[in-house]
């Protein structure tokens, strides 16, 4: 308690900010993972996750490092929650689980099952498994969008008792991370670069974003002092 | 070595911090976005390439009528072969749309997929399908903007588009340092208008519209120049400087955008204000100000043909009235909608914690409305705030524009237009300055010591600098790199 004492307005805002801005960049850091683009996602069509229906992906992981899977919902109104599930390549050992709790969906975003690293997951074959344990509050049943691409690599969509099918897959999108923190700020840079002029590229680019950090860090600081 | 701490405090060496960090933010930005995403960017670029093209067009031109247009596709409109042909590789319908969850394709390396053909440029920087697609006015904007258009034009489109993109970030820093300016002049002391201006230069979706190829930038120096005219005319009275500034000022700006005409009325009220007493003494300086109005409205007229814009066609008296009853509740009903798209609160992520910095800043002006009138009745002589001279000024270009826009827009309602021009937050962008100095002044007046309003300050520098943080690193590179 006697440190309460040397606690002065001053200190208390620089550590309030250092505390924000600490949360602002870990949670750049979780956001950090990387869509495989080549994987279309639309609005074709959609299938109801109604009568514990599942739905099943069966994909090919383009590199190392899996770690998430965006989907495409439907609107809807529900009380409960939607189930996904990383399967194994025969679509039956469960390696990583997670669960949607909302009473709204909403098709204008995606939704992410974010899980942990799949670190040798290149070329690997894995199932993704939707269902809903949600009961509809409003007049539409909780959905998953589909998409009349084949998915990338080869893959089959999967609607158990009903349909396989080759030309469509679920509107998903599989997320990959690199180990290293800086390895994924190094593909961002990648990203980032593409379709700028030489200037705003590259080390360019690294200067620039550096710079800004650390000066408008040091300015801040100086600032409330 | 020894270090002055005095160096630190030294409020010129923190006014070049503030403008090189809003400098480097900008160019940050420009880059984060992609080709042609700012808002109306593409048409302003091709603006640009149009005044660049030769007088001779010695090309074949092709007559498209623009209702075969996909809002889309950018290669549907009437643009220059290198505007579409550009889009059409960067991928640019899937940052144009309103669905957000597409995302650009990207390459494994520091170019994107088929980069080298933009590099390459193979395709003509002219407009050869007409009417071409651009502004309805070009203005000084786009006259500088296509010297640097030109100087550079052996580079490649994005060498080129991208600099003018820092152009206009430099406008912006301009216009920042004068913020400075305006606070320091009108009574904050140094440290209270380094934070205000830190404060200002930090608001998110300021930050994002002056990386943008757009006239506004120019406009919003503009106005601010203007506003620092006002304010050194309050205080020392009119001089040739003080003058020449507000003229200039208003002539660049009514050669850039016509929203610039809102500031007449508060110029000649500020000419009225300070001749008042002479007017009544001396007839001459009726006769010039009579002299300076009628050449005004005639310019105006001219440039602007401002009896038809302000004029309204519609039915009766009644109907008009009804119009009018119907938009000023539809303005009070939706207050919070350009309150988002002010502060920069975008819509594209889930769990964006942007709305809460938008409450917080909507609630703090509220509180600060109050905190205004009690200034504006006290008798009480505030030594740590602006006078009351000046606070009437800034709410008088606050205000113009805010009549003026919002009057627009009923206008073209209350002549029968299905749609109106709205009121997107970027439209008060030009008096920012003047509302934060407002806002601020409101809180000074009630928090009444100068140790809480600086703490304030410094309270609110720190939730302008973690939203703008936010936007950035939690919602702009998400949205578009991953």
């Amino acid at each position: 308690m006697k440190y309460l004492q040397y606690l002065t307005i001053k200190k208390l805002l620089l550590i309030v900010t250092a505390i924000l801005l600490f949360l602002v960049f870990f949670r750049l850091a979780n956001d950090l993972s990387f869509p495989d683009t080549d994987w279309l996602i639309g609005k074709d069509d959609k299938i109801e996750l109604k009568d514990n229906k599942k739905l099943l992906q069966k994909f090919t992981a383009d590199r190392d490092g899996l770690s998430k899977i965006e989907v495409l919902l439907g609107s809807a109104k529900i009380k409960g929650s939607i189930k996904m599930e990383l399967l194994d390549e025969n679509c039956e050992k469960s390696l990583r689980k997670s669960e949607l709790r909302t009473s709204k969906l909403d098709s204008d975003k995606t939704y992410a099952f974010k899980f942990s690293q799949v670190n040798d997951s290149k070329n690997k074959t894995f199932c993704f498994l939707i269902s809903s344990e949600a009961e509809k509050t409003g007049s539409k049943y909780p959905s998953v969008f589909i998409t009349n691409s084949p998915a990338p690599s080869g893959g089959m969509l999967i609607e158990p008792d009903f349909m396989q099918s080759q030309e469509k897959s679920l509107s998903i999108r599989p997320s990959y991370e690199n180990t290293l923190v800086w390895q994924d700020a190094s593909e961002l840079n990648r990203r980032i670069s593409q379709y700028k002029p030489f200037f705003l590229k590259h080390y360019y680019l690294w200067a620039i974003a550096i710079s800004f950090i650390i000066l408008s860090i040091v300015l801040i600081v100086i600032l409330i002092l | 070595m020894k270090i002055n701490k005095n160096h630190w405090a030294n409020p010129g060496f923190l006014l070049i911090l503030i403008l090189i960090v809003f400098f480097l933010k900008g160019v940050f930005l420009a880059a984060l976005f992609p080709i042609f995403d700012g808002q109306d960017e593409s048409r302003h670029y091709n603006t640009i390439q149009y005044l660049s093209e030769p007088r001779e067009k010695n090309w074949i031109i092709i007559k498209k009528d623009k209702t075969q247009r996909d809002k889309d596709l950018l290669n549907t409109y009437n643009f220059s072969e290198e505007i579409q042909k550009t889009a059409q590789i960067t991928q640019n319908y899937i940052t144009r749309t309103s669905e957000h969850y597409d995302k650009i394709r990207f390459s494994e390396n520091y170019s994107g997929e088929n980069e080298s053909e933009i590099t390459a440029q193979k395709w003509d920087p002219y407009n050869k399908t007409y009417p071409p697609d651009k502004v309805g006015r070009s203005g000084i904007y786009h006259y500088i903007s296509m010297a640097i258009e030109k100087s550079l034009s052996r580079e490649n489109i994005l060498v080129r588009f991208f600099s003018i993109r820092i152009f206009s970030i430099f406008l912006g820093t301009i216009a920042i340092s004068l913020t400075y300016f305006i606070a320091k002049t009108i009574g904050f002391t140094s440290k209270q208008s380094l934070l205000l201006t830190a404060i200002i230069s930090f608001q998110p979706k300021l930050s994002i519209y002056f990386t943008n190829i757009n006239y506004d930038a120019l406009l919003i120096l503009m106005f601010t120049a203007f506003t620092l005219g006002g304010v050194l005319a309050l205080k020392n009275g009119f001089n040739w400087k003080n003058l020449s500034l507000m003229i200039i000022s208003l002539l660049i700006g009514i050669f850039t955008k016509g929203t610039t005409m809102f500031l007449f009325p508060v110029f000649f009220g500020l000419m009225f204000s300070f001749y008042y007493n002479d007017l009544k003494n001396d007839k001459k300086y009726i006769i010039a100000i009579i002299i300076i109005l009628i050449i005004s409205l005639w310019f105006l007229e001219i440039k602007y043909d401002i009896t038809k814009l302000f004029s309204i066609q519609s039915g009766s008296f009644l109907e008009t009235l009804s119009t009018l009853k119907d938009y000023t509740l539809n303005i009070i009903i939706n207050m919070s909608s350009p309150a988002e798209s002010y502060w920069g609160d975008t819509g594209w992520i889930r769990n964006d914690y942007s709305s809460v910095f938008t409450h917080i800043f909507w609630l703090v002006g509220i509180i600060s409305i109050f905190g205004l009138i009690y200034f504006l009745h006290s008798k009480k002589k505030y030594n740590t705030l602006p006078e009351k001279k000046y606070i009437f000024f800034l709410f008088g270009v606050w205000f113009a524009l805010q009549f003026g826009i919002r009057f627009y827009d009923w206008k073209q309602l209350a002549s029968g237009s299905i749609e109106t021009i709205g009121t997107p937050g970027r439209y008060f962008f030009p008096v920012i300055t003047s509302y934060m100095l407002l806002i601020f002044t409101g809180l000074g007046a009630l928090l009444k010591k100068e140790r809480y309003l600086d703490n304030t300050l410094k309270i609110g520098l720190i939730l302008m600098f973690i939203f703008f943080m936010h936007v950035l690193f939690n919602n702009i590179i998400p949205y578009i790199y991953l």
